[in-house]
């Protein structure tokens, strides 16, 4: 019974977790379980997985600009013939309470307001692909151990993004404000397209365009480059130094979207960046192992089960699970 | 009555005197706002794009035909999420039979495109069916907790305020549904490797 009591209490502490309202004791608590057992930090990723399924259903429908320009057209229809929910009689004192509640915000709101003109957004070191909308409509993905910060008041004016660390995907939406800004480092990528990824690893900053344009500048030096699809831009903090070159990363924004393209990469390799992407740790033993090639196109999976379970029927190697480790063996 | 004050935000203030002053920009704010999470939980029980779509629009043209009648008890967060929950009950209620034949006709006709198209089928689409079945299979109160607090993204205490219950209790549906669908994914990962595993010994 205690058993179960405690196993429900861990679940309510991961749940609070993965909504970022658990305590910074109980965050703690929770930590302590993790790494107590191989068995508990997987529960933990699977619980995981759940929120990560779940987000996808929650992305699967809806476009809040193109709704609204059909509720424009109906709230314009003076009375609606087919208004069908009935309404309650005006309540009186529920606007006598809200004028209560009017002048305690006005007299202390302000300096709240003006501490916090800032939405700041940060994703822990494990957590999944976090998906936010900026106020414009815009969609920004941040990968595991990402912070960013917009001016949350003026954004529909002045659009500007603060990758303040981490790793970001942007699909930028037209819109009749500012230009799209996104500000890493000392770095600014002011977007002129639609969709690109930027990482920004203490102060170096790698710009990668999946389509339209992207203009990469560092104000210090007056350098400017200009980034189409496919094209990367890099900006290397001791030099200074911006620099451009064909994208050749095939798997830039696996961490977002899970789909690999591996051609010939040693196994080593792709180990290390399923280990990336997945936050699972992955080992290869035995140098013959190591260095065979793997090739495959679009390998696409949300749990890293099934990715492994893919090359190990390619390459007919085993897969067992260690203390949470992942191992690929020679069968 | 301490809390039903303290729960009107500052939002809401706002919101109610662009109703006032009908002020149809920052009623599109709002409106882009919440619409998201609001279609999502309406879609989650209608299972239908265009009901969801109306069941938002006709909670919305309520608000602003009607500002002057409203009587909304709490915040107008709460307000919006309790209607949209009780037009989608009341649409199921009222749709139910014409439901039962469609989604007949869908069990159907899905099954048979999984045994045609089954070696195209994204393993994710499947997944994410099966998810939704899975969510739809839950108690009807642990669905409608799971509903709020993962696509209504509803906090604890908002949920518990919204359907008068303990906070406990949220967090006991919470808990119950978070285990019921990771059942669900662990079955399927093991199904999907098997299938997997299947494919590559069948085919040359």
């Amino acid at each position: 019974m205690a058993h179960q009591n405690n196993e429900e209490l861990i679940y309510e502490l991961i749940i609070e977790d993965l909504e970022e309202t658990i305590a910074i004791e109980d965050k703690m608590i929770l930590q302590k379980w993790r790494t107590a057992d191989a068995a508990n930090e997987r529960t933990y990723l699977e619980f995981l997985n759940v929120q990560a399924s779940i987000d996808k259903l929650y992305g699967a429908n809806g476009n809040a600009d193109a709704s609204w320009e059909v509720l424009d057209k109906k709230l314009s229809i003076p009375e609606n013939p087919t208004f069908k929910i009935r309404v309650k009689k005006l309540n009186i004192g529920f606007y006598l309470r809200i004028a209560a509640v009017l002048l305690l915000v006005s007299s202390l709101g302000y300096y709240f307001m003006a501490q916090g003109k800032y939405a700041v957004i940060s994703t822990s070191g494990t957590a999944n692909v976090t998906r936010i909308v900026l106020p414009d409509e815009t969609i920004v993905n941040l990968n595991a151990g990402t912070k960013i910060r917009y001016n949350k008041e003026n954004f529909l004016f002045d659009r500007d993004l603060e990758v303040l660390s981490g790793e970001v995907f942007i699909q930028v939406v037209k819109h009749a404000g500012g230009q799209f800004k996104v500000i890493a480092g000392d770095v600014e990528a002011e977007d002129i397209g639609t969709s690109f990824n930027v990482k920004n690893e203490n102060g170096n900053v790698s710009v990668t365009v999946e389509e339209g344009k992207v203009a990469l500048k560092h104000e210090g030096t007056n350098q400017k480059l200009l980034l189409s699809a496919g094209k990367m831009g890099t900006f290397n903090s001791s030099t200074k130094r911006l620099a451009l070159a064909d994208n050749s990363d095939l798997n830039y924004k696996s961490w977002l979207d899970k789909r690999f393209n591996f051609d010939g990469m040693v196994l080593s390799k792709v180990a290390a960046q399923l280990e990336e992407v997945y936050q699972v740790p992955v080992v290869v033993r035995g140098n013959v192992l190591n260095n065979r090639k793997f090739t495959v196109a679009n390998l696409h999976y949300q749990t890293i089960d099934s990715a492994l379970a893919v090359i190990s029927a390619s390459l007919q190697c085993k897969i067992t699970r260690e203390k949470g480790t992942y191992v690929l063996s020679d069968n | 009555m301490k809390n039903q004050v303290s729960e009107v935000t500052e939002e809401d203030l706002d919101i109610i005197d662009a109703l006032k002053t009908r002020d149809r920009r920052r009623f599109e704010v709002f409106y882009k706002k919440f619409y998201r999470p609001l279609f999502t939980v309406a879609y989650r029980y209608v299972r239908h794009t265009q009901t969801a779509e109306e069941i938002v629009h006709d909670v919305f043209i309520n608000i602003w035909n009607k500002s002057d009648q409203l009587n909304i008890q709490s915040s107008m967060k709460s307000y919006l999420f309790r209607s949209i929950v009780n037009s989608s009950l009341n649409y199921i209620k009222k749709e139910k039979t014409q439901m039962e034949k469609q989604s007949a006709y869908r069990i159907v006709h899905e099954q048979g495109l999984e045994i045609g198209e089954s070696e195209a089928t994204e393993a994710e689409e499947i997944l994410l069916k099966g998810l939704e079945d899975a969510l739809a299979q839950l108690p009807e109160k642990c669905k409608q907790v799971m509903y709020l607090s993962r696509f209504g993204k509803l906090k604890q205490q908002e949920i518990a305020d919204q359907l008068e219950i303990s906070i406990k209790t949220v967090k006991n549906h919470l808990t119950y549904g978070f285990k019921k669908l990771r059942e669900h994914l662990e079955k399927h990962q093991q199904l999907t490797i098997w299938v997997m595993l299947l494919l590559k010994f069948i085919t040359p």
